[in-house]
């Protein structure tokens, strides 16, 4: 039987999902606010039973691995660990920006995300996920400096589900960990403030 | 039975697998925890946004480790069980989404445990009592007694009004310059130090009720320490010692009054309080409850420290005495910041 595998998208507002049989994508999208994780199993469960599948047909595992919201990530990436850690098959971590580039046939394009705080998140490509360069978090002034000239611009956080499946088909798992790409800090300062003053050592 | 329980909801990453027999016997074939100390070091306490971080990078390999050291492959366990509140919401999320995943992929069935029961019934794990007991837990979080009457029948009796035991240590270890968690490096120091040279409050002790508060002893805390500014480590160790004795009295006063109103309640029960959390590490307030229990004559249980401290296996015994009720969880139950013990959904669910 052919390769199946699950892709998993929640670092936007919405609940994506595919099933790829061979080159054939199921795709199941919800759009959601929030939710996705008391909604993600029951809906894998659908997916894979209307495909006369379950879990231990699954040879692979993908998932965005940002940037995008922080605990629509986590949620993501939990269940496709989980997922892999139970099947014992490779889980691919497609960074968001890079699945985001697979929605263009063009040569040069940038991938503009409003990232809130008057920020961005951004990355230019050459290609379908042939990046140029690392993806950032930059002020939304400087990223559209950046936009080459005749560059298309994506600013869409939904990811075509159906081509990050087939992409994560073929990858190689070695260059895909499924690690978080949260591209932005936490927001966590050392806290010194409270101390009482002591008598020097 | 054997379960693999999951923990998540404060800066512990941890996974076990706990074997229960058809007598109720457990067995704990695997504890594995894995602290986020040095991540949150920096900060002077926990950051939720970087424990959840460090939850998602780090639980399937801890899972992974729970599994081989106990020899049992995850196909061969009967449930997955996780904390599901209350804590911090973004690592409970990571330790539920996880269980899920495990319990969708391997067909078993999913155990959302509420954290504080797994508290509530570890001493059935370490100890093997029966139930009915009075429970004094007391950690970085909470603050409570608890009757537990059995599996998911809880009855809380007090609560902290505003911080936790284990908070106001951590919260005195801060502003006198010492590491972090508090509770073990105030201990230290208040060995060294004279209990009585501060006088500090016992907010609410002149009342009946059995609620603690400790924001106030804090304050004091601090304002005495101000007074004796610039510290010496004599002043250090003395406010240690004395914050110490002051809430070892306030811990031992209130445990006695809650076992004359247990007496009261459940005429003919033995009496049995039972200690839970991180605080019951502390040596001080361990003696002063110690005393509590035998002017009370009551029977005092303390488990061994590491299964005080948040830890998988409380996790996975819990599950596995849900289980052995016929009590399970549907994949899509939600994570839960709050989450108070004597709550209506507390009950057994048969769903599954």
């Amino acid at each position: 039987m052919s390769l199946r595998l699950l892709a998993i998208d929640t670092a936007a507002p919405r609940l994506q999902l595919a099933l790829l049989t061979g080159d054939d994508a199921d795709t199941l999208v919800e759009d959601m606010p929030q939710g996705q994780a008391e909604r993600i199993f029951p809906a894998i469960d659908e997916l894979l039973k209307r495909n006369g599948a379950a879990y231990k047909d699954l040879a692979r595992i993908a998932v965005t691995t940002g940037p995008g919201s922080f605990t629509g990530l986590r949620i993501g990436l939990s269940a496709a660990r989980g997922l892999g850690l139970a099947l014992g098959i490779p889980v691919i971590g497609v960074p968001s920006l890079l699945a985001l580039s697979l929605a263009c046939r063009c040569d040069a394009m940038a991938v503009l995300l409003d990232a809130r705080r008057n920020e961005a998140y951004f990355q230019l490509f050459s290609g379908p996920a042939i990046p140029v360069g690392e993806p950032a978090v930059l002020a939304m002034d400087e990223a559209r400096r950046r936009i080459p000239p005749g560059a298309e611009v994506l600013t869409s956080p939904f990811v075509d589900i159906a081509a990050l499946a087939r992409f994560a088909a073929t990858a190689d798992p070695a260059g895909y960990p499924p690690e978080a790409a949260y591209i932005r800090d936490a927001d966590a300062k050392p806290q010194e403030k409270f101390r009482v003053a002591r008598v020097p050592q | 039975m054997r379960v693999l329980g999951i923990e998540t909801s404060c800066d512990e990453t941890a996974a076990s697998i706990v074997e229960r027999d058809a007598a109720g016997r457990a067995t704990i074939l695997s504890n594995v925890v894995r602290s986020q100390l040095e991540e949150h070091a920096p900060y002077g306490g926990v950051v939720p946004e970087l424990a959840a971080r460090a939850h998602v990078s780090h639980l399937d390999r801890i899972i992974a480790k729970a599994a081989e050291t106990a020899g049992v492959k995850l196909d061969e366990v009967d449930a997955i069980a996780a904390t599901a509140g209350p804590g911090l919401i973004g690592g409970v999320l990571v330790g539920l989404t996880t269980a899920k995943a495990l319990a969708a992929a391997l067909g078993k069935p999913l155990i959302a445990v509420n954290h504080l029961e797994a508290h509530a019934l570890t001493a059935r794990l370490t100890d093997g009592i029966a139930f009915p007991y009075l429970m004094l837990l007391v950690s970085g979080g909470h603050s409570q007694f608890v009757l537990v009457r059995g599996v998911g029948d809880y009855e809380r009796w007090g609560t902290t009004i505003d911080d936790a035991l284990g908070e106001a240590f951590d919260k005195v270890a801060k502003l006198l310059g010492l590491g972090n968690p508090g509770g073990p490096e105030v201990e230290k120091m208040a060995a060294k130090g004279d209990p009585r040279r501060f006088n500090f409050p016992r907010p609410l002790l002149k009342e009946a009720r059995l609620d603690f508060s400790f924001s106030g002893l804090k304050t004091a805390v601090r304002l005495a320490a101000e007074q004796a500014a610039p510290l010496t480590d004599q002043d250090v160790a003395d406010i240690c010692a004395s914050f110490q004795r002051t809430v070892a009295e306030i811990v031992a006063t209130r445990a006695r009054s809650a076992l004359q109103k247990y007496a009261a309640e459940l005429p003919g029960q033995p009496l049995r309080l039972v200690v839970a959390g991180g605080v019951a590490a502390n040596k001080a307030i361990g003696a002063a409850l110690r005393e509590a229990a035998a002017a009370s004559g009551a029977e005092l249980i303390i488990p061994p420290i590491p299964l005080c401290t948040d830890n998988g296996a409380m996790v996975a015994w819990a599950g596995a005495e849900r289980l052995a009720l016929g009590s399970s969880d549907r994949l899509d139950i939600s994570a839960k910041a709050r989450w108070p013990l004597d709550s209506e959904d507390m009950g057994l669910n048969h769903a599954a």
